[in-house]
């Protein structure tokens, strides 16, 4: 035997994937051999990538700085713009982007770089969701409102806008997932998983925090 | 502690009195896209045209570029470009189609191995036949074209017509502009490309629906405001958003960019191109476009009339 490796999905249409861990030679002599063997069928290698480990480490890395560096400004420049609210949003964020992690890993998803790209757009688009809740919370408490009856108010009108606007992304990612293969299959997995965990913490997480807050401080008017 | 507000709390900037210019400038920079696009052109990868790419690492200090391309002219493969990615030590080359037959391009990468084994680590190799690009080319294009009709249909059943049409017209000259940057500077467009577009699309609607809704929501509130007045009010008020939303994504952008490495970059800077539009377009083309509808100002009362009328019946 040469190799074991994974043939991702039944050959029906034709063609079929093959993936697993080669050196880069390896995988080309895995693609000679198989044109080579004593197969029942003429196969025909019609497209073949790999990724060397140095590469492929230094790519991650690179990708893992980028991240912890773009949310690192994303969470300061939220405190700077909300106070206590923004780091109420900052711990939804980091609610949203260790569930994003733990689904990831649940589903054994492999993580490329348009996939981390996917996550890093989550994360900028995350603070979406809060931005829109708090911008409206503005809006009611110059108008007038109580702090509380602003929050009501806020949360139940932005949630129609941002259930709108995450559901085109949603179209967008599920088509690109249904469609696309290889790093474009990764980047709609993360874009979608990102979606619903976002909707999620900015609606639950955020809310109950920002209760518990009012409760314990009996605010009676709101630093926003 | 004092917040930081980048848009003062009270706006009243009118946006409307710009549109005359702004849809000018829409319409020729569209022009302008299709005629880059079809004489420029777009610099198709390997995913589109079939061909090798090599990524190497020369372990013996800066590799000499002009020794590797006249090695790698030796073999007779076509056209071989090969250029220093990222680092003085970092190779990258492109091997064109070779012809139609998929065997005769595996040969190729054993063939540069055969001229490149001293002090090289190959890196990354990918491989792309003649029959499998274009079915890549076709699968992108049909992904654009079907989320746009998607979309169109989402945003005509929750809002009216005249909000689907501006929400599509708006998308598809982001993605024209979008296209005449990967002309412009000849970025390689790939597959990564693609999603970089639809992300686009995603990002752009995003802005425009945030907007739209407000509108619908003023056209119900003030039945009385003149549209114009009702478009300006509607974009101040959501400005202070909107505003806030393009910055923390350019943020995390803006550090994928500069820390993610050369392989995404192209990809990022798409993606930042792509949101800067998207921010200005859902704010001078998408809003201004519903006065070109002849939008009028009680297309919501009907469904409202209804509503009542059935409230009423039930009660």
């Amino acid at each position: 035997m040469i190799s074991a490796p994974v043939i991702r999905e039944p050959i029906t249409g034709g063609s079929g994937q093959i993936s697993g861990s080669f050196t880069v030679e390896g995988a080309n002599d895995l693609a000679v051999l198989l044109r080579a063997g004593a197969l029942p069928a003429r196969l025909d290698v019609i497209e073949e990538r790999s990724v060397g480990p140095g590469l492929g480490k230094d790519s991650i890395d690179a990708g893992r700085l980028a991240s912890l560096i773009g949310a690192l400004a994303v969470v300061i420049f939220m405190v700077l713009a909300y106070g206590v609210f923004g780091v109420i949003a900052n711990v939804a964020l980091i609610a949203n982007v260790t569930m994003i992690f733990g689904v990831l890993t649940t589903i054994q998803a492999t993580l490329t770089l348009p996939g981390i790209a996917g996550i890093v757009l989550t994360i900028g688009m995350a603070v979406d969701a809060n931005v829109l809740i708090y911008e409206r919370i503005r809006e009611e408490v110059r108008a007038g409102r109580s702090p509380i009856g602003a929050i009501d108010a806020g949360f139940s009108r932005a949630m129609g806008t941002i259930l709108d606007a995450n559901v085109t992304t949603l179209i967008v990612a599920l088509i690109l997932f249904f469609i696309g293969t290889g790093p474009v299959k990764g980047f709609a997995v993360t874009l979608m998983i990102g979606i619903f965990t976002t909707v999620f913490s900015a609606v639950t997480i955020s809310r109950f925090l920002i209760s518990l807050w009012i409760k314990r401080k009996r605010v009676t008017k709101l630093p926003i | 502690m004092k917040l930081l507000k980048i848009v003062p709390e009270k706006t009243n900037i009118r946006f409307m009195q710009w549109r005359k210019v702004s849809f000018t400038a829409a319409i020729l920079m569209a022009i302008a896209s299709f005629v880059l696009f079809f004489t420029v052109g777009l610099n198709f990868g390997i995913d589109f045209k079939g061909g090798t790419l090599i990524e190497l690492k020369t372990t013996d200090g800066p590799a000499n570029l002009s020794q590797i391309r006249s090695d790698l002219n030796g073999l007779g493969l076509g056209e071989v470009q090969v250029q220093e990615f990222g680092e003085p030590d970092e190779v990258l080359i492109r091997i064109e189609n070779q012809g139609d037959d998929e065997a005769s391009q595996q040969d190729v990468l054993s063939k540069v191995q055969g001229v490149l084994a001293e002090n090289v680590e190959f890196r990354r190799t990918e491989i792309v036949g003649p029959r499998v690009s274009g079915e890549l080319a076709w699968v992108g294009s049909l992904a654009v074209a079907s989320s746009l009709i998607m979309i169109l249909f989402y945003i005509w059943f929750r809002f009216e017509w005249q909000f689907a049409l501006g929400a599509i017209v708006t998308t598809f000259n982001d993605i024209l502009l979008t296209v005449a940057l990967f002309c412009i500077l000849q970025l390689d467009f790939t597959l990564s490309s693609i999603a970089a577009v639809l992300t686009i699309i995603g990002y752009s609607l995003n802005d425009t629906v945030v907007v739209y809704d407000r509108i619908r929501e003023n056209l119900r509130r003030y039945k009385k405001m003149t549209l114009v007045d009702l478009l300006d009010r509607s974009i101040n008020e959501t400005l202070s958003r909107t505003t806030m939303t393009s910055l923390t994504t350019l943020l995390a952008l803006f550090s994928l960019a500069i820390f993610g490495g050369e392989v995404i970059r192209s990809f990022v800077l798409a993606m930042i191109f792509g949101v800067v539009i998207g921010t200005f377009s859902s704010i001078f083309l998408a809003a201004p476009f519903l006065i070109l509808t002849n939008l009028r100002t009680n297309v919501f009362d009907k469904e409202e009339d209804e509503a009542e009328k059935g409230k009423k019946t039930s009660a």
